[in-house]
This record gives C-alpha cells, sequence and structure tokens, in this order.
C-alpha cells in the first residue's frame, strides 16, 4: 500500500475514472476482455497497447 | 486519463497500429491478466508482444499525449528488439519492470544512462523509468538523491515529473535526509507547480499539489499545509467546472476528497459527490466517497446511509475498502460489536478474492484491526 500511496502522492496514478460511457473515446479499446484482444492482435499481427487501470 | 488523454483526436492517426484492451483491475474477470502481468501502480500502460504474451515496453503512472506518441513510436522498436547500446538496456528494463523484477530494471536503466551520448532522444524517458524502479525497489533515498543529480536547469513537463518523483521518495525517508530532501525537492516542485505553460496533465498537477501539502505536514507547518491544501482544491474545483462532460468532471471527485479533508473542510466535496451520485446511479464511487466524507464531517448515520448505497454497487477488491470505512464509522457511533464483526466481513470477503487482486499483507492489516 505504500507504494500505491507514494505513486498517489506523485500523482503517478491517474485521478479517478468512470467506465467509458460518456467518454468519446477516439480509441477503439476492448474493455476487459484480454483472450479477445490477443486473438485479436495475433490475427491481425498488431502488437497490443493495454492500459490497466483502477476506478478509485 | 480515460477522460482526458485516451479523448484527445491526436491520437486516432495511432488506432489502426494496435490492438487496444482497457483493463479495469478491480474487474474479477481480469483475474488472470493480473496474474500474467503484475503490477503495482495504476494506471500501468504497456505494449505487450502478442507473439510471446511479453510486455515490450512499460510505463508506469500516467502520460501526457506528446508522451503516448513518443511510446507507440518506441514499441515497435522494442517488440522488434533490436536495440543497441544504451536503448538495448531501456530495452531490457521495460521488460524487468513488467515482470515486476524493480530492482534489476533500476539497475538496467542506470546501465542505459551510463551508457548515453550527449541528445539520446530516450533520455527523459530513462530517468524517469529509473525513478519508478527505484520507488517499486523501495529505493527512497536513492530516487530522491537521483531527482536531486538529474533534475534539469528548463522548468519543463520533464522537470516537473523529476521533481514529483523525487519529493514523493524524500517524503518516504526519515530523519535528516527527509529534511533535505524536502528542502531541496520542494521548491522545485513549487516551480513546476508555477509554470503555467507546462505539458502537464492535470492528474500531475494534482498530484504535485498534493505533494506539497504533504511536503509542509512534514516539516510541521499546519499553517502552511492548509494553505496549500485550499490551493489544490481550488485547483480541483477549477479544472472540475471547466470540464466538458460529467464524466470528465467527476475524475476530480476523489483528489477533491482528498483535498477537502487537508483543507480541514470536507463537506466542501459534498456537492460534487451529490452530483456525481445522481450522474452516475451505477457507480459505487460516489457514494463511497460520500461515506468517507461524511465520517470525516462528523455525520455518521448519513455516512452508514451512504456506505449502504455503496455497498450495494461494489464489487472486487474495492469492496474491502468500503466495509473497512464502514467499521470506522460504526465504531465512530460507539458500535465496537458491529465494527469488529464488519471487519470479519471485510476478511472473509478479502480472502474469496483471486490473490491478484488482494495481497496477504492486506489480509493481515484488516487482521490487525480485530
Amino acid at each position: 500500500m505504500r507504494i500505491l500511496s507514494l505513486a498517489v502522492a506523485a500523482g503517478l496514478t491517474c485521478l479517478a475514472t468512470l467506465p467509458a460511457a460518456g467518454s468519446s473515446a477516439v480509441l477503439p479499446f476492448i474493455e476487459d476482455d484480454y483472450d479477445r484482444a490477443l486473438a485479436e492482435a495475433r490475427a491481425r499481427k498488431l502488437p497490443m497497447f493495454v492500459e490497466a487501470w483502477a476506478p478509485w | 486519463m480515460r477522460a482526458f488523454v485516451f479523448t484527445d483526436s491526436a491520437l486516432e492517426r495511432h488506432a489502426g497500429r494496435f490492438v487496444w484492451l482497457s483493463v479495469d483491475t478491480d474487474n474479477e474477470a481480469n483475474a488472470g491478466f493480473l496474474e500474467k502481468y503484475r503490477m503495482r501502480v495504476y494506471p500501468t500502460l504497456m505494449v505487450v508482444d502478442p507473439a510471446r504474451e511479453q510486455p515490450a515496453l512499460t510505463w508506469v503512472g500516467t502520460a501526457t499525449v506528446r508522451q503516448i506518441e513518443d511510446l507507440l513510436d518506441d514499441a515497435g522498436r522494442a517488440i522488434r528488439g533490436k536495440g543497441r547500446g544504451p536503448d538495448a538496456l531501456l530495452i531490457k528494463g521495460d521488460r524487468l519492470i513488467a515482470d515486476a523484477d524493480a530492482e534489476g530494471a533500476a539497475a538496467a536503466y542506470r546501465q542505459a544512462l551510463s551508457k548515453e551520448k550527449p541528445g539520446w532522444p530516450q533520455h527523459d524517458r530513462a530517468v524517469e523509468s529509473l525513478l519508478a524502479a527505484l520507488v517499486l525497489s523501495n529505493q527512497d533515498g536513492e530516487c530522491a538523491a537521483l531527482a536531486i543529480e538529474r533534475i534539469p536547469e528548463e522548468i519543463d513537463r520533464h522537470y516537473a515529473a523529476v521533481a514529483n518523483w523525487g519529493l514523493g521518495c524524500a517524503l518516504g525517508l526519515e530523519g535528516e535526509a527527509r529534511t533535505a530532501g524536502i528542502a531541496a525537492l520542494e521548491p522545485a516542485v513549487r516551480a513546476a507547480v508555477a509554470a503555467s505553460d507546462l505539458d502537464w496533465t492535470a492528474d500531475d498537477r494534482s498530484g504535485a499539489l498534493q505533494l506539497l501539502v504533504s511536503a509542509r505536514e512534514a516539516t510541521g507547518d499546519d499553517a502552511g499545509a492548509k494553505a496549500a491544501a485550499v490551493e489544490w482544491l481550488e485547483f480541483l474545483e477549477t479544472e472540475a467546472a471547466r470540464a466538458p462532460t460529467p464524466s470528465a468532471r467527476a475524475v476530480f471527485d476523489s483528489h477533491r476528497v482528498s483535498a477537502a479533508i487537508a483543507a480541514g473542510d470536507p463537506e466542501r466535496a459534498i456537492p460534487a459527490l451529490v452530483q456525481s451520485e445522481r450522474d452516475f446511479p451505477d457507480d459505487y464511487n460516489p457514494p463511497a466517497r460520500m461515506a468517507y466524507v461524511l465520517l470525516e464531517a462528523k455525520r455518521y448515520d448519513e455516512a452508514l446511509a451512504a456506505s449502504d448505497r455503496a455497498l450495494k454497487l461494489a464489487h472486487g477488491p474495492r469492496r474491502i475498502n468500503l466495509l473497512t470505512t464502514r467499521s470506522d464509522i460504526l465504531a465512530a457511533r460507539g458500535d465496537s460489536a458491529a465494527a469488529k464483526a464488519t471487519i470479519e466481513e471485510a476478511i472473509r470477503y478479502a480472502e474469496s478474492l483471486p490473490t491478484s487482486q488482494v495481497s496477504q499483507a492486506r489480509i493481515a492489516s484488516l487482521r490487525k484491526r480485530l
């Protein structure tokens, strides 16, 4: 917890985040489905960009 | 980042270069992902090579649009693994940090910086990644010292990042080292905050303002801490007021709660939380924050009611925090038996979660409360 607290203090955690509904994302994020994203990345031969976040 | 950075149209041209995955680390559906890719700071951004299911590049913390674009450009080289000299060492560090070997990553980043030549385009990222690795490997003293040594002369985004990391580390020290670190780095953070033209996310600026509160608290300057908290709160209120959507406004809620409490005026956060609960009736965060604020304001009955609303909606590891807040409310009301029973419920719930979502240390800290 200390590390996370420090990261919060250092401004390194994102300000609290809400579900994507209502936002106008310009990138086609797949939500919470690693297997689907991995399969798609392999099929399209593309790297996968991951944003791991916490909703608080 | 989701409300501001990933909605920036400048990133649209990169849409076809990657498959994009968003992972809510509180969502139990992502337990398998978190077993595979261990991380302790959120957000963490990664570019994963799908053939090997290994991260080729990792970034700990928030990033501006420009930084994201730089990361995306670096990703191809990292996946091909064709970097040489300091670039290869930077890639090695990125892989190690994604494998939870922060100490090894720090060594790789240090080596990269020792081999750089003037004008190396990856210099800033290497320094910031080294600072992150030092934090993650509990080397606060090294982190603060590196920040003091490496802080650039020009006040720009990199300067601000180094100052923020460094002051955060200095605050984790003790005794004279802490005093000296704060004395060296607090003015740097203050200078960054005063620079109005930085390419800085609202997260970064908010984090810097929070650090200034902590620095004043650490030096025993209560009046200074309160003044810094008011400055922090006013910044957040201004940003929230000009947010273009309810989602963009609500992302400031958590820091507004912290700032209002630090300013000694927790009730100042209540109108924002009322608005967010109205805008997002399925989200547990607004009532959860409301319960905490009302506890701080000693309005215990209302705090319990807010806790009830939050617990009806909460899932995953955050539910543990809600239960501990509820226990604190019950204890403050003088109902120690119910407070204890609530902690016992939190322990049972924590033990039912995947190990990737709750640490043994967290469970141990709950047991200590019994």
